[in-house]
């Protein structure tokens, strides 16, 4: 496993904010580490959760033996939808936000369902 | 005057108009966002120069304008061959089109501040939003906005393609490309196409950087995919949807087409460079370029004969 450099660090901080998110529970280093696929040494996984924690993202409370670590305050601080509201109602005539998709076509969500089945399968030997 | 330099680049604006969309498609996504942009802006400020300039002939022969600008009316008359009705057209466009950019310039500020104002107290760079509705957006200034729905509609390894995806649209500031096309777009509308291809392609460019990050293109089409899928109205936060729950909530909607293309062009190979194709269209451009220098030239040719003619007679 490689050292974590500057910039990778930046987008590791962002999955243990993400798995964080997704598991809507405090977690143990164990289990983020675990979450994030088992790949990365523990150490690396602590110090960005240290970092997070420090910059004020994180709270770590004591759970008998360990620390857990979860976000601070409530996500719904802000919904993506009322951001998309404050922007189109006059906050986002240029268009500055692209979301990661667009909205399907009616008949493109059979097409799509059938390209994941495609992606899914390993393909074939040659 | 010349006036094949003076139409020049409107013709190549139409020119790139037509053929830029599958132009852009045949070069790498990155290389299509970097050649159209710089490519939209140069012939849009060559193409607006030129129907200045088309404008300002007849403009110039207005005895009061002329007394103004001390310059002889029967020498600028004789150097006009623009047809009068020519002339009239290019002088109602840069008027309505010099409005339309600057709409677009505060639309632009107005933008960046909207967003600035919206993530004024935010921490992190990456924020989760609690939302069923799965999103998420690259913001300029480089936070990244997530939903927990988006997040629960992905598995570990297409999270990780989702966060690529927007970590590139950071890394390479991809609005200020979007951006700019569009401004050009707005002063040369005959681009407008090229603006439409530069936000496809930069969607592209981030799929691309998320398959090589993570090293899986048949990963990374799964969680496009996956994405286009998921609920875009209001969840009941059901785990796991089963794929026909999915269609329906994402059947009503008007769409651009996009995540199908993007999902089939990851199932391919990458995209391989054409330096023939980039070449051409980057001599096109150039060419547009120089048809406006010609005619800058040529305009201050006039204009310093009128003067002199002005002077020598007054």
């Amino acid at each position: 496993m490689g050292r974590v450099t500057r910039r990778n660090r930046g987008g590791l901080e962002k999955e243990v904010v993400a798995v964080l998110a997704t598991a809507g529970r405090p977690l143990t280093p164990s289990e983020v580490q675990a979450e994030l696929g088992g790949a990365l040494a523990y150490t690396t996984v602590m110090t960005s959760l240290v970092r997070l924690t420090d910059k004020g993202v994180l709270q770590r409370d004591r759970t008998g033996r360990a620390y857990a670590y979860r976000l601070i305050g409530d996500p719904t601080v802000m919904t993506a939808r009322r951001m998309r509201q404050l922007l189109e109602s006059g906050g986002d005539p240029a268009g500055v936000l692209a979301s990661f998709v667009d909205e399907l076509r009616p008949e493109e969500g059979q097409l799509l369902a059938d390209l994941l089945q495609e992606a899914a399968d390993p393909p074939a030997p040659e | 005057m010349h006036l094949l330099v003076l139409y020049l680049p409107l013709v190549i604006s139409a020119a790139l108009g037509v053929c830029g969309p599958r132009l852009s498609s045949n070069v790498p996504p990155a290389t299509a966002v970097r050649l159209f942009t710089v490519g939209a802006f140069a012939v849009a400020l060559a193409t607006g120069f030129n129907l200045f300039v088309l404008a300002f002939l007849l403009l110039a022969q207005l005895p009061w304008l002329a007394g103004v600008g001390h310059w002889s009316i029967a020498v600028v008359r004789a150097a006009d061959n623009v047809p009068p009705i020519v002339a009239a057209a290019s002088g109602i466009a840069v008027i309505v089109l010099n409005i339309a950019v600057t709409v677009r310039l505060v639309r632009f500020g107005r933008s960046l501040w909207a967003v600035h104002m919206a993530c004024r107290h935010l921490r992190s760079d990456l924020v989760v939003v609690g939302d069923g509705i799965a999103d998420a957006f690259a913001l300029p200034g480089g936070r990244i906005l997530v939903s927990t729905g988006m997040l629960r509609a992905l598995p570990a390894a297409e999270r990780r393609v989702l966060l690529a995806h927007e970590m590139s649209h950071v890394r390479h500031r991809h609005y200020i490309f979007v951006q700019v096309t569009d401004l050009a777009a707005t002063a040369d509308p005959l681009l407008r196409p090229l603006s439409r291809s530069v936000r496809a392609a930069v969607e592209r460019w981030a799929d691309e950087d998320a398959a090589a990050a993570t090293g899986d293109r048949r990963l990374t089409a799964r969680a496009v995919a996956r994405a286009g899928l998921a609920p875009a109205s209001h969840s009941s936060g059901q785990p796991d949807p089963s794929p026909s729950y999915w269609l329906a909530a994402a059947a009503p909607r008007i769409a651009s087409g996009r995540v199908v293309a993007r999902v089939n062009a990851l199932l391919e190979p990458p995209p391989a460079s054409r330096p023939l194709l980039s070449l051409a269209v980057t001599l096109v451009v150039i060419i547009a370029c120089l048809s406006s220098l010609q005619a800058s030239n040529d305009f201050d040719t006039v204009f310093r004969r009128a003067e002199a003619h002005y002077h020598a007679h007054s």
